[in-house]
């Protein structure tokens, strides 16, 4: 256990006195702040000078001034006198749907499949349903009948509650994202300097020397592996939190957002990162310890720096985590993640995902020891 | 005392892409070093003096044969044995980052030196090897001559019984030469027994009382320098070397 301790030491005060491991473990968490607040100001940009667009529709008839009031504000309505015109201005896109009017039978000419014939569709139906129920009510008017007891037999409003947002759980996303790209990039970099930056300094040999235990030797570097990425967690996370802090107090799209992110959230995030942290130094110092230079180790992880992008890759998938991708290391980490983000806690999944965190940290331990008692890794 | 009976290490290498082929870097030597002696192992590059050198060192294993320290082996009592022994190699590379005194520090912790005598073995070192301007500067700001006092200081903050020298004073300037070479005869005084490397035959021949002739992985002498120099009507270890290379490529 001394000599596991020695080695953390030695190699922790390795990593913090190489300015390129400090830069990769303290400062890759700094743009965590940046990016939050840059996409937060992205978004509020987005919200407040996004015009409202006006969708030009056809007509072969005069609108009366009850369905002006009902068409939306959203749509320019143009007369044509011929059917024809109408059909070709269709054609060259001078308008986005046409109605052709014959006595009381309206007929909607649009493409509802495309996203602003959707919208207009939408529309269309709206105003034609309100006239339908104005004409309604007109009759029965005349019939002196009570206009209360056929359309207002119940009365509804409709109160916005403050809860989760799209640009509220994206933000929080990238915030995780940002934190567990510092993690992998931290253990990318911490792992490709203890194991391969030590063969290629000629350093190894001089600790295979020393009388410590190859295992011992391999858990300690993992141990100062998992330490520095935990220092980057802790930045991470805090500057996280801070950085939501600072925008949900200082940009309006967040004033009606409640961000998911009490201290059960935090509390459970920590510690999928943390098992996170544990998986990706393991996976790291096992691939690592096979290159024999710094830049051959960095090649062979580069596929690993990939992995920050899955986050959102799922945001953007919609993945839900259910029994299969519980076992997938770092999927499941990063779903679960999200999950709790939107404020699905499910804690069989959690603790599944621990547990499985757990026999893959020890298979690739177990492997990396046995694999470091053979020469050809060490002398290659 | 250090025993090798019959040790042998075989290596694969790659022909091309697809053929291996393996070879012997060693094969059956044996020889045994006592307290107080010095032992020198001399060869030519590629004779097999580093790997063997690393098999008693306990870096490597042996393909076959056994390697015996004070009765004990490397497959039962590797971590004893090592805290027994120190090795320093031509070009053994100390750690930039770390000061001589961080680096002493925790050399003495693996070996498990009692906390209260560190300090007083390091500033020894110091004052003997003459460390004590640069002992808190980082090892990378160090000239070769001052890395490698630091590099012998390391090896022997544990007071090691046995000293494996892989060409130690390959490279060095005459200055930095003489400091290994006086530390190895004061190590001698302790009685303490020193397996020592070399190309330079001349240095070997003043310091070693037992020489081991390898070529290609092969012991083909073993003796007193005088002895060898003796049967092969030399007067010096490196005409005896060629002599002895002479007969065997004509054998």
């Amino acid at each position: 256990m001394d000599s596991i301790i020695i080695t953390i030491k030695k190699e922790l005060r390795g990593i913090i006195r190489d300015k390129k491991s400090l830069l990769m473990m303290a400062l890759t968490p700094i743009f965590i702040p940046t990016f939050v607040i840059l996409m937060s100001y992205i978004f509020e940009e987005m919200t407040t000078t996004q015009k409202i667009e006006n969708y030009k529709i056809g007509l072969n008839y005069e609108l009366t001034e009850k369905e002006k009031e009902l068409l939306s504000n959203e749509i320019e309505p143009i007369y044509y006198d011929k059917i024809e015109l109408m059909e070709q201005a269709y054609k060259d896109k001078e308008i986005i749907a046409y109605i052709i009017k014959d006595e009381n039978i309206y007929n909607i000419y649009n493409n509802s499949q495309s996203e602003d014939g959707s919208i207009v569709n939408a529309h269309l139906i709206s105003y034609l349903e309100g006239y339908n129920t104005y004409l309604g009510q007109e009759y029965l008017l005349d019939k002196n009948i009570d206009l209360s007891k056929v359309y207002h037999n119940i009365t509804y409003y409709n109160n916005e509650i403050a809860g989760e947002s799209v640009f509220g759980n994206q933000v929080i996303l990238m915030a995780v994202t940002f934190t567990v790209m510092a993690i992998t990039l931290t253990a990318i970099y911490t792992s490709t300097d203890t194991t391969a930056g030590e063969k290629e300094r000629g350093t190894l040999e001089t600790m295979l020397t020393f009388p410590l235990k190859r295992r011992e030797l391999i858990l300690g570097k993992y141990a100062a592996i998992v330490i520095s990425g935990i220092i980057t967690l802790a930045i991470g996370v805090t500057l996280s939190i801070v950085s939501l802090w600072y925008v949900k107090n200082n940009f309006s799209i967040y004033d009606s957002i409640i961000f998911n992110i009490n201290f059960l959230n935090i509390f459970l995030i920590i510690i999928i990162l943390i098992f996170y942290t544990l998986f990706v130094s393991g996976l790291c110092i096992s691939i690592a310890s096979f290159s024999k230079t710094f830049k051959e180790a960095q090649t062979a992880l580069t596929p690993i720096s990939l992995i920050t992008c899955i986050p959102m890759f799922l945001e953007m998938l919609n993945i839900n985590l259910h029994g299969f991708i519980s076992f997938i290391p770092i999927i499941n980490h990063t779903t679960i993640i999200n999950e709790i983000i939107i404020g699905n806690i499910d804690f069989s999944s959690i603790i599944i995902i621990i547990l499985s965190s757990i026999v893959y940290i020890v298979l690739l331990l177990t492997y990396i020891v046995k694999e470091y008692n053979r020469e050809k890794i060490l002398f290659s | 005392m250090i025993k090798i009976e019959k040790v042998s290490k075989k290596f694969t290498k790659l022909i091309d892409k697809k053929k291996k082929s393996e070879f012997y870097a060693d094969r059956e030597i044996s020889f045994t070093a006592k307290e107080g002696e010095i032992v020198g192992v001399l060869g030519p590059n590629g004779a097999g003096k580093t790997t063997l050198l690393r098999m008693i060192a306990g870096i490597m294993a042996p393909t076959s044969g056994t390697i015996e320290i004070d009765g004990l082996n490397y497959e039962d009592n590797d971590i004893e044995i090592k805290r027994k022994m120190t090795f320093l190699t031509g070009n053994t590379k100390l750690y930039k980052d770390l000061s001589p005194y961080e680096l002493l520090k925790m050399c003495a912790e693996y070996y498990r030196v009692e906390k209260r005598e560190i300090e007083e073995r390091i500033s020894l070192l110091s004052r003997k090897f003459a460390m004590d301007s640069f002992l808190y500067q980082r090892i990378g700001s160090l000239s070769t001559g001052q890395t490698q006092r630091v590099a012998i200081a390391r090896c022997l903050i544990h007071e090691p019984k046995y000293y494996i020298l892989d060409e130690p004073t390959s490279g060095l300037d005459i200055i930095s030469s003489k400091v290994i070479l006086d530390t190895i005869k004061e190590e001698k005084k302790k009685k303490k027994c020193i397996l020592y490397s070399t190309h330079y035959m001349e240095e070997a021949a003043s310091i070693c009382d037992k020489v081991i002739f390898i070529n290609k992985g092969q012991v083909i002498m073993i003796g007193t320098p005088e002895m060898i120099k003796e049967k092969t009507k030399t007067d010096n270890l490196r005409d005896a070397f060629f002599s002895l290379i002479e007969g065997d490529n004509n054998g």
